[in-house]
């Protein structure tokens, strides 16, 4: 009963590839058919589609949580962005961002004897006595009742 | 829009309400991940000398509180002579001079803490002297604050207050003056060291240019502070050698000190021939 039941399909297929195979001729692009193209949505469409979806949710709670998820969403990439200019400016602080070459002279990097130099000078600069840098503690102990 | 799809998208979403609380949560998680771990990769290096002189800050505020609440229990026990009082007296003064030997150990570290940070290899001066010195101190006062702890009435807390305040003056203070003077010298002669080798490098680069007039009477003064500072280094060194520690006055540290003062003089001097150097041929 089953074969009897698949069996005007099967002819078709057949039917179908006995007209191809027959006919002897090659599919070209001329003979065959256009696709159906599907109707291309145009953005005004995609928003408007988006729009009324939102609309629709009757659900006020589903809303306010849609709200807030977007706030914080913006929240955060507005901060990031901020954290971002932040760490470039640090990062570069003399960096000149406009095209006009500075008139002044960059200044020499420090030899190494200039390095000596200013260490042991801010050294002598900085040194204090021990004494009075760690001055002995003095508490009362002058316990008497 | 068909009917029938949009009331498959209103039903979709009222199914899955749950997802936004999630992506909010997600986000929130994001954001403090992505703050926490730089706060985590960079914590502040904190020194050994760095920690020393926190504990010391912190043992003096809690030492000014202790002393305040010694004061009232004393006044209170000295308006009323009730039993209550005396105990209530003798409970706090034994806290107060606990606290004062917390005082004196968290001092003593610090100053350890401080010798530590010089160096002795530079300035060619024994650090050993110094620590056992202070390890010594140290131990003399552990051992003070468990005769306090042991005390059973305030008579034994006056008695070791007393005992106290003999050993830091007999034999705390001296040693720490002899401390301060070693520390001090040899701080400067680090400081000598340093000055020789710059003055030595310096003076290749300087013999190398063609201001030759300049050159002279920059070599020249540098010679004379090098002699001069030399000098005084070793009258403060010998002075100290000459010492034990034990019976190290104020009067010898002040002297060590007028040296030490000298030296740095010397080197200001220094200072002001490095920056020309410097100047005229860097």
């Amino acid at each position: 009963m089953a074969d009897n039941q698949f069996q005007p399909m099967e002819q078709d297929i057949l039917s179908e590839e006995n007209l191809e195979t027959g006919s002897g001729q090659k599919r070209t692009p001329a003979n065959i058919s256009p696709k159906p193209k599907l109707p291309k949505p145009s953005p005004k469409e995609i928003t408007m589609r988006a729009v009324n979806a939102i609309v629709r949710i009757k659900k006020p709670k589903l809303i306010t949580l849609a709200i807030i998820g977007a706030t914080i969403l913006i929240a955060y990439f507005a901060l990031l962005a901020l954290s971002v200019n932040k760490t470039y400016q640090m990062r570069f602080p003399n960096t000149n961002t406009t095209p006009i070459k500075s008139v002044i002279p960059s200044p020499k990097p420090q030899s190494e004897q200039a390095k000596q130099v200013d260490k042991f000078n801010s050294e002598l600069e900085n040194w204090i006595p021990y004494e009075k840098r760690i001055p002995i503690p003095s508490p009362d102990l002058e316990i008497t009742f | 829009m068909p009917k029938s799809r949009i009331l498959n998208f209103e039903f979709r979403i009222s199914n899955c309400k749950w997802i936004l609380p999630i992506v909010i949560f997600t986000v929130l998680l994001t954001l403090f991940s992505i703050r926490y771990p730089l706060q985590a990769q960079s914590p502040s290096p904190t020194s050994a000398l760095q920690k020393a002189q926190d504990d010391y800050k912190f043992q003096l505020s809690k030492y000014s509180d202790l002393h305040d609440r010694y004061l009232t229990t004393r006044s209170n026990f000295l308006q009323f002579k009730t039993a209550t009082a005396k105990n209530d007296a003798y409970l706090k003064t034994k806290d107060y001079l606990i606290q004062v030997d917390n005082i004196y150990i968290s001092y003593l570290y610090l100053a350890s803490e401080n010798a530590n940070a010089i160096d002795f290899d530079k300035a060619k001066r024994p650090k050993d002297k110094i620590i056992a010195l202070l390890k010594n101190q140290t131990d003399f006062i552990k051992q003070n604050q468990q005769n306090i702890s042991s005390a059973t009435d305030l008579q034994g807390l006056v008695d070791n207050a007393s005992q106290l305040k003999s050993e830091i003056s007999t034999s705390l203070t001296p040693q720490m003056n002899f401390i301060f003077a070693s520390m001090n010298v040899a701080e400067s002669t680090a400081m000598y060291q340093d000055f020789i080798n710059i003055s030595s490098l310096l003076d290749q680069q300087v013999t190398n240019s063609q201001k030759s007039s300049i050159l002279v009477n920059w070599s020249s003064e540098i010679a004379d502070i090098k002699q001069k500072t030399g000098d005084i280094e070793s009258t403060a060194q010998a002075r100290l050698d000459s010492q034990n520690g034990n019976d190290f006055n104020q009067g010898y540290l002040s002297q060590t000190s007028n040296l030490i003062d000298q030296v740095g003089t010397q080197l200001a001097r220094a200072k002001i021939l490095f920056n020309e150097a410097v100047r005229l041929f860097f």
